[in-house]
């Protein structure tokens, strides 16, 4: 009952909140400046379990009011040949690395244009690879990226140079990067110790038309649109001896970056036709570690690991878009095996209702989670659902 | 009551009536790259056509490029004739340039100001060649009309609530008619920027209009297509 009353009040203060948009641009005839923003903040609830492994749940503190996004984006472009943009997240910016999702810095990057053959990016983005990472989150009805595509397993955020070029009316888009290899962590400074890069490529191919990368057909396509993409990334960082990675850059999961080689690859297909949309992604990952008593390898000995794990997931996602009444249904089902060699795996399942009350720039968004099963051993969970509901305002 | 819901019927297929899906009798690839807007030039025969990469194009009929402006800009979204004028409207840079149309070189330029989002400022351009005013309307969020004398001296600002958004205007049969990418419906608009007609159009992205006579020619962005409609009446 607590719950419901709970639930009933944040309802009650999103749908109470003023609405009120803005937007900016500054041109001088050759530079324009485009500044936006976003606030977002959701009402979440937990269903605990009892006890976990025989100790009773005594925290608490994922029941809360919760300020997601406080987002500035400075977008530019000066003249034919420069782009840049530089984005933060003031809700995020405690110092905090643990949440790659919701990093602080978002974007710092510039993307010269003046090469007829591909255009160059340098800074700090987001990497190539996953559709689900690369599409920007402002334009999902869901609270939260599959865990998946979040972060844990693979970074969707680094320094580096990212070379990329449109193909057949932009319906093949091919992309090529080097980047640290630390991810959302690069932003302290320093690469680990083993000096090594992290090397991307993604390419992405859509019928009959271009595919934005959206999760919500917002146009009721006519006619059946379809995007395919493939992705692969490699690292090679064998520390050197007595040292060790950055605290966080390893991931909730301590697969995102491991000491030792990292092979990832996965594809990804999306479509959507008359207002109903999907996507589904795979993503497999295989570590060879240096570390023979690492917890991924669970105490097993080399005749039966021979050094690696592998691990990966999948998600799928269903939508659709009630345009007339500026409603949106959608569910997703993912999976995930952290380590093959630990018993079982993780399946959530998600389901999620919107209500534009000004396309993306105004919606109110519910997501429930369920837990169905989880990977006891690695990942045990305090909790077995949760729901979210909140607002999300974009100035634009 | 009886009354009132017979009228509130007869008006429900009214408002039915006024919507008409049509379907395209032709279709045409461009080779223009990414084709924002159109235009019919009855002097050459030929279409104007601009692209979301800046650049001015001379087309026949079937979409074939005839010639090309030298200069490029940054986002042209909207094309116009006006005299011995090709007009382009950069979106981006808020800008007006006004092309020779035998020489397709560049002799004026006129800077406009609208403080909205970068890809969401002027999106359209038409002419009214009896009042001698431009209209000039942006894309979303929200759309608004502005009308121009022929000295860009603004005089009225309009909020247009028709539609998710304009992609393109044009004045054609003393009449203004819109486009809308998002809801991929024209609009033919009455002296109070009211709905007359609604004509459904199964095109993606579409991005640009212009008139052949009664004939109607849409754009298709994305696609890279134009696409021939006949209309039962206009």
């Amino acid at each position: 009952m607590q719950f419901y009353k709970q639930l009933l009040i944040g309802f009650i203060f999103t749908l109470f909140l003023n609405c009120s948009y803005g937007q900016l641009t500054l041109s001088n005839g050759k530079h324009s400046l485009e500044i936006t923003g976003a606030v977002s903040t959701y009402f979440n609830h937990r269903f605990y379990k009892d006890s976990l492994n025989g100790s009773p749940i005594t925290d608490y503190k994922k029941n809360l009011y919760k300020l997601k996004d406080a987002q500035v984006q400075l977008e530019g472009r000066i003249g034919n040949d420069y782009e840049y943009e530089l984005q933060f997240d003031l809700a995020n910016m405690n110092g905090n690395f643990s949440d790659p999702e919701n990093p602080g810095l978002m974007d710092a990057f510039m993307m010269y244009k003046g090469i007829n053959w591909f255009n160059i990016t340098v800074g700090y983005s987001k990497v190539p690879y996953s559709r689900s990472s690369l599409t920007p989150f402002i334009y999902s009805t869901y609270w939260k990226r599959s865990l998946i595509s979040s972060g844990e397993f693979f970074s969707r955020r680094d320094i580096g140079i990212t070379l990329s070029k449109s193909l057949s009316k932009q319906r093949i888009n091919i992309y090529a990067g080097m980047y640290n290899g630390l991810g959302e962590l690069s932003i302290l400074g320093n690469n680990d110790a083993s000096g090594k890069f992290e090397y991307i490529g993604r390419v992405d191919f859509a019928y009959p038309s271009r595919y934005r990368y959206r999760e919500i057909d917002e146009k009721i396509s006519p006619i059946p649109m379809f995007a395919i993409g493939l992705n692969g990334r490699y690292a090679n960082k064998q520390l050197p001896k007595g040292k060790s990675f950055p605290t966080y850059s390893t991931g909730e999961f301590g697969i995102k970056v491991v000491d030792g080689q990292k092979y990832t690859y996965g594809f990804d297909i999306a479509g959507q036709y008359k207002g109903f949309s999907f996507l589904f992604e795979l993503h497999q990952i295989k570590a060879i570690l240096v570390d023979s008593n690492s917890y991924l390898l669970n105490g097993l000995p080399y005749e039966y690991t021979k050094g690696f794990v592998k691990s990966g997931g999948y998600l799928c996602q269903g939508n659709y878009y009630f345009k007339k009444q500026h409603a949106i249904v959608g569910f997703r089902f993912e999976e995930m095996n952290i380590s093959d060699l630990s018993e079982g795996t993780s399946q959530r399942l998600s389901g999620t209702i919107a209500y534009q009350l000004n396309s993306f720039n105004s919606i109110i968004k519910l997501q429930f989670f369920k837990v169905l099963t989880e990977e006891q051993y690695i990942d045990p969970l305090k909790w077995t659902e949760q729901v979210r509901v909140g607002w999300q305002f974009l100035f634009k | 009551m009886k009354v009132y819901l017979l009228l509130l019927l007869l008006s429900f297929f009214i408002q039915v009536g006024n919507i008409e899906k049509i379907k395209p009798v032709a279709k045409y690839n461009i080779e223009v790259n990414e084709p924002s807007d159109i235009q019919y030039d009855s002097q050459s025969k030929s279409f104007w056509i601009v692209s979301d990469n800046g650049v001015l194009n001379e087309c026949d009929l079937e979409g074939n490029l005839l010639r090309k402006a030298e200069f490029k800009g940054v986002d042209f979204e909207g094309v116009e004739i006006v005299g011995n004028y090709v007009l382009a409207l950069d979106e981006t840079d808020r800008k007006i340039h006004f092309f020779n149309k035998q020489s397709l070189k560049l002799e004026k330029t006129i800077q406009l100001t609208y403080g909205g989002a970068r890809n969401k400022g002027f999106e359209s351009i038409a002419y009214n060649d009896k009042s001698k005013e431009y209209y000039l309307i942006t894309e979303k969020d929200p759309s608004y009309l502005f009308v121009y004398d022929e000295n860009f001296h603004l005089k009225n600002q309009i909020e247009l609530s028709i539609s998710n958004d304009i992609s393109s205007a044009r004045w054609n049969n003393n009449k203004l008619w819109v486009l809308s990418d998002e809801d991929r419906k024209i609009c033919l608009l009455d002296n109070n920027y009211k709905i007359v007609k609604t004509y459904e159009i199964p095109v993606i992205n579409p991005e640009g209009i212009a008139f052949v006579n009664d004939d109607i020619y849409v754009v298709s962005d994305d696609l890279e297509k134009m696409y021939l409609f006949k209309t039962s009446n206009q």
